[in-house]
């Protein structure tokens, strides 16, 4: 138990200006050197087909970021190229300091946990947390130690000598991480490590995992596909398309100001609408003025002579019935459905005037009728514009 | 492979080749060598003319003739017997499930002059009308075969997802339009890839024609040993091997590209679960009898004359027969028991040497080098040749340094014949190792020696034991390249005993080649049956 283990710097970069992807190299919040992982321009190729693509990103001790994107975006090629399982043609990654150019797979001193479980199937529980041990050459006793401690750790003590295709798939899941964890490596990777799951259980373990990696300090980059996954797991999330890094921020941050249209999409949010951008930074959509929007980008936008087309970002949350939020633009809606989630009324419709989709929750104990005209309010400091 | 980062890709590859270079040249000597000089020996001297004289002999004609047509029957005759165990097998539950695989697959690994000592008792006794026919030699070769059958279309059947049946039922197909365009469809490839291989070992077979055959019955195989052997015109021999080997590897071939084409449409299926005889009704109730009926005739009725004839003494019963197989007589050079003991040493020398070339091979033929797949190759080549063609091909390569008169001559190449064995079931256990488990060791901290000690190893050793147990049965069964390389005396193997004991009139000693013939027998079923009874359905032969 040597290793130094800091309080999670979580949210210690919270500052302002962290919006573009410009800020995806350099967002650490504990600077270049004290670094625990530190990828530079990293580039891995098949053949002609770049998985990754210059990718600069930096993890601080005891920080856990995870890597969203959605399938055959590269983040799985990410994490290979760290662990040293893909050769990088470009760039440099460097853990606590180190280059790991040159260094083999098994002295990388790093945890993956892979997605189904991967454990050894000729060997019992016991003996897949401690091969890591093994390869260290700890004392048996000492080993057997570690590994009760590790299986109390994850919630499955006394399971030594069960073979491991008798396990659930949750209690694989549990058994993964305990071998990933045993060494204790400077850093761990999860690589969808929920994927296999059932929801509750993923939402489950999902808790358990964050609480675990706080409590031992441990740093941790993570990859998912799922975004909800990632803001629940995270310190910080990396968005990565085609192989490139598109933002870097804590979950709020990304939420409220994505950089693009893509990253909104892929986060979620259903209001993604056409408007014009113009005079003085005010918001024209479907002909309704949003009056000056908090997230007007860029001084050339703003500047600008006539009006710029641009996209902007309505948050289910900025938009309400009339009476609920309170004065500001109106916008008339003709619903076209209604749906029901988590205890509340969904209504989705289009923009009367410009058939604009629009996806609202609905406050109220009763849903209008599908037909029926309604007029919703927005909060104008809520919305966000993209380009694209 | 073992992962490695960029710096390491170098030197590994060059480990990759340095791990081909081993099998490669024992392959090299021990078949290519050989079988080239074989070519050369039939082309050299006598020239293209004399080659084509040999071709129109009408004797070489009718033996051509004969060959094919005997294996052609003996396919149709296998196959329509075969596929109702296959379908019984695979489809259905039922107690003794188990028993009635390892009774089918075991005759598969009996050596062939256990079986045409069999035979030959069971058509003498009991159809002496018959025994001068072809029905012995058809009998017999449906009663190898069935194996085959029985296992890859059985192995495939077993794993058919029975969902696409399922999803053509509720598209509105009825039973007819299933079969018709679910099941035959499917099934195809893989029945054509089992005749052909049924019909590859037929039309080479050797120990079975020259027993049972009779005067006037020859294949190719055995008119190579004649010419050779008896008549010793080399130049006949050599152009009736050349003859024989286009052909075996124009078939197997053929035969290799319907496997890949198999394995590929069947990789990652899910395997359904068979269902238990009573819920099939009557039909299934139908099947089953008539696969136990067909397994009872063809396979359990001669086993049991053999035994039964091992044990007659005058007209009662006893084990004379036996006792008899300690003595030494002027029949034989050493006693039958000698001539086992012989056997048994060569099948663990045999056994030991395939697992070892055969392991570095499967570990290079896995290893993504660019000498894998000529090497894959090269280590199919001894199950499609010809034994007595490969036998015969010493004797006319290894002049050299005379080391036709080697003790090792026999046992080693009794190893190059085991070797695809011990490939056929290690390279599938290897690719079938998930890469993620060595990635995963490999972040643990485990080096590639150490990947290969803790983590292939404990996964392949049971493929490992599996091919080392079928190459020291097909050691102790040997006889096509044994009969050419044999020095007699101390190189003297309990087949050639069989061989010789049986083809003798006299009851005493017809009695002593079944004794022996029972014993062999016993040891190979119970290593083959051993190794069944661990294994469950895989669509390939092994």
């Amino acid at each position: 138990m040597s290793r130094d283990r800091r309080p999670s710097p979580a949210a210690a970069d919270a500052g302002a200006g962290l919006t573009g992807a410009a800020a995806a190299g350099g967002a650490g919040a504990a600077g270049a050197g004290a670094a625990a992982l530190s990828i530079r321009g990293a580039t891995v190729a098949f053949g002609a087909v770049r998985a990754i693509d210059g990718v600069s990103l930096e993890v601080a001790p005891g920080e856990t970021v995870a890597v969203v994107g959605p399938s055959g975006s590269g983040k799985s090629t990410l994490l290979r190229a760290i662990a040293g399982l893909e050769p990088l043609v470009a760039g440099e990654i460097r853990a606590g300091g180190r280059s790991l150019a040159g260094v083999p797979v098994p002295q990388r001193d790093l945890g993956l946990m892979f997605q189904d479980h991967a454990l050894f199937p000729h060997l019992d529980v016991a003996g897949n947390v401690a091969f890591g041990l093994r390869m260290k050459r700890w004392p048996a006793e000492r080993q057997r130690a570690r590994v009760g401690e590790l299986l109390e750790l994850v919630g499955l003590a006394g399971m030594e000598r069960r073979a491991v295709h008798e396990l659930s798939g949750g209690e694989a899941q549990r058994v993964a991480l305990a071998r990933a964890l045993a060494p204790e490596p400077a850093l761990l990777m999860l690589d969808e490590p929920f994927g296999s799951l059932d929801r509750v259980l993923r939402e489950q373990l999902t808790a358990e995992v964050r609480r675990l990696l706080r409590e031992l300090g441990q740093t941790a980059l993570h990859v998912t596909h799922d975004q909800g996954e990632a803001f629940a797991l995270a310190d910080r999330v990396a968005v990565l398309a085609g192989g490139r890094l598109v933002q870097v921020g804590e979950p709020a941050e990304l939420w409220r100001h994505p950089a693009t249209r893509f990253v909104a999409e892929f986060l979620g949010h259903p209001n993604l609408w056409p408007a014009s951008v113009g005079d003085g930074g005010r918001v024209l959509v479907a002909g309704v003025d949003l009056g000056v929007a908090a997230g007007v980008r860029g001084a050339d936008l703003v500047a600008a002579t006539g009006w710029c087309p641009v996209t902007v970002v309505v948050p289910v949350t900025a938009l309400a019935r009339v009476g609920v939020v309170g004065p500001g633009p109106t916008l008339d809606v003709e619903v076209h459905s209604i749906g029901f989630n988590q205890g509340r009324y969904r209504v989705t419709g289009r923009v009367v005037g410009g058939g604009e989709p629009v996806d609202v929750a609905w406050e109220a104990d009763e849903p209008p009728a599908v037909g029926e005209r309604v007029t919703l309010s927005i909060r104008a400091d809520q919305v966000w514009t993209v380009t694209g | 492979m073992i992962p490695s980062s960029g710096q390491t890709t170098l030197r590994r590859r060059a480990a990759d080749l340095s791990l081909a270079a081993g099998p490669a040249l024992f392959l090299a000597v021990l078949v290519v060598w050989p079988l080239v000089a074989v070519l050369v020996r039939s082309l050299e001297g006598v020239g293209p003319g004399r080659v084509a004289e040999v071709l129109g002999r009408g004797s070489v004609r009718s033996v051509v003739a004969f060959t094919v047509g005997q294996a052609v029957l003996s396919t149709v005759l296998t196959l329509a017997l075969g596929l109702p165990v296959a379908r019984v097998v695979a489809r259905y539950r039922f107690p003794g499930v188990r028993v009635l695989r390892a009774l089918v697959v075991v005759p598969f690994v009996l050596p062939t002059v256990v079986v045409a000592a069999a035979f030959a008792a069971l058509f003498e006794r009991y159809a002496p009308g018959w025994r001068d026919t072809l029905v012995p030699v058809l009998a017999a070769h449906v009663f190898f075969n069935l194996a085959v059958v029985v296992r890859v279309v059985g192995g495939y059947w077993a794993g058919a997802d029975r969902r696409l049946d399922e999803a053509a039922q509720v598209l509105g197909a009825g039973p007819w339009q299933v079969f018709r365009s679910v099941t035959v469809p499917r099934l195809g490839p893989v029945l054509a890839g089992a005749a052909l291989l049924v019909f590859l070992f037929t039309f080479t077979s050797f120990g079975i024609i020259r027993i049972l055959g009779g005067p006037g019955r020859a294949t190719i195989e055995t008119e190579i040993f004649r010419y050779a052997v008896n008549r010793t015109e080399f130049d006949v021999a050599a152009v009736l091997a050349a003859l024989q080997l286009v052909v075996v590897l124009v078939l197997a071939t053929v035969s290799a590209a319907f496997q890949r084409r198999i394995s590929r449409a069947e990789r990652g299926r899910r395997r359904p679960a068979a269902r238990p005889v009573g819920e099939g009704g009557w039909p299934a109730r139908l099947w089953l009898g008539g696969a136990l009926a067909i397994v009872a005739v063809v396979i359990m009725v001669p086993v049991g004359v053999l035994i039964q004839g091992s044990l007659r003494v005058g007209d009662g019963y006893g084990v004379d027969n036996y006792r008899r197989l300690f003595t030494t007589g002027d029949l034989l050079p050493v006693s039958a028991a000698r001539a086992l003991s012989t056997s048994l040493q060569y099948a663990l020398v045999a056994a030991v040497v395939a697992s070892v070339v055969g392991v570095v091979a499967a570990l290079a033929v896995t290893s993504g080098s660019v000498l894998a797949r000529p090497l894959e190759v090269l280590t199919l080549v001894p199950l499609g040749v010809s034994a007595v063609t490969l036998g015969f091909g010493y004797l006319v390569a290894f002049t050299v340094f005379d080391l036709r008169r080697s003790v090792w001559l026999v046992p080693v190449s009794h190893a190059v014949i085991g070797l695809p064995f011990v490939l056929a079931a290690v390279v599938p256990a290897l690719r079938s190792v998930d890469p993620r488990l060595r990635e995963a060791a490999a972040t643990l901290g485990a080096g590639g020696v150490a990947v290969r000690r803790l983590v292939d190893w404990p996964l392949v050793r049971g493929a490992v034991v599996t091919g080392a147990g079928f190459s020291a049965a097909v050691s102790l069964g040997e006889f096509g390249a044994t009969s050419f390389l044999s020095r007699g005396g101390d190189s003297f193997t309990a087949p050639l005993a069989v061989a010789r004991l049986v083809s003798q009139p006299g009851a005493a000693l017809r009695g002593q080649a079944l004794a022996l013939s029972v014993v062999i027998g016993a040891v190979v079923a119970v290593v083959a049956a051993l190794i069944e009874w661990r294994r469950s359905d895989r669509v390939t032969l092994l």
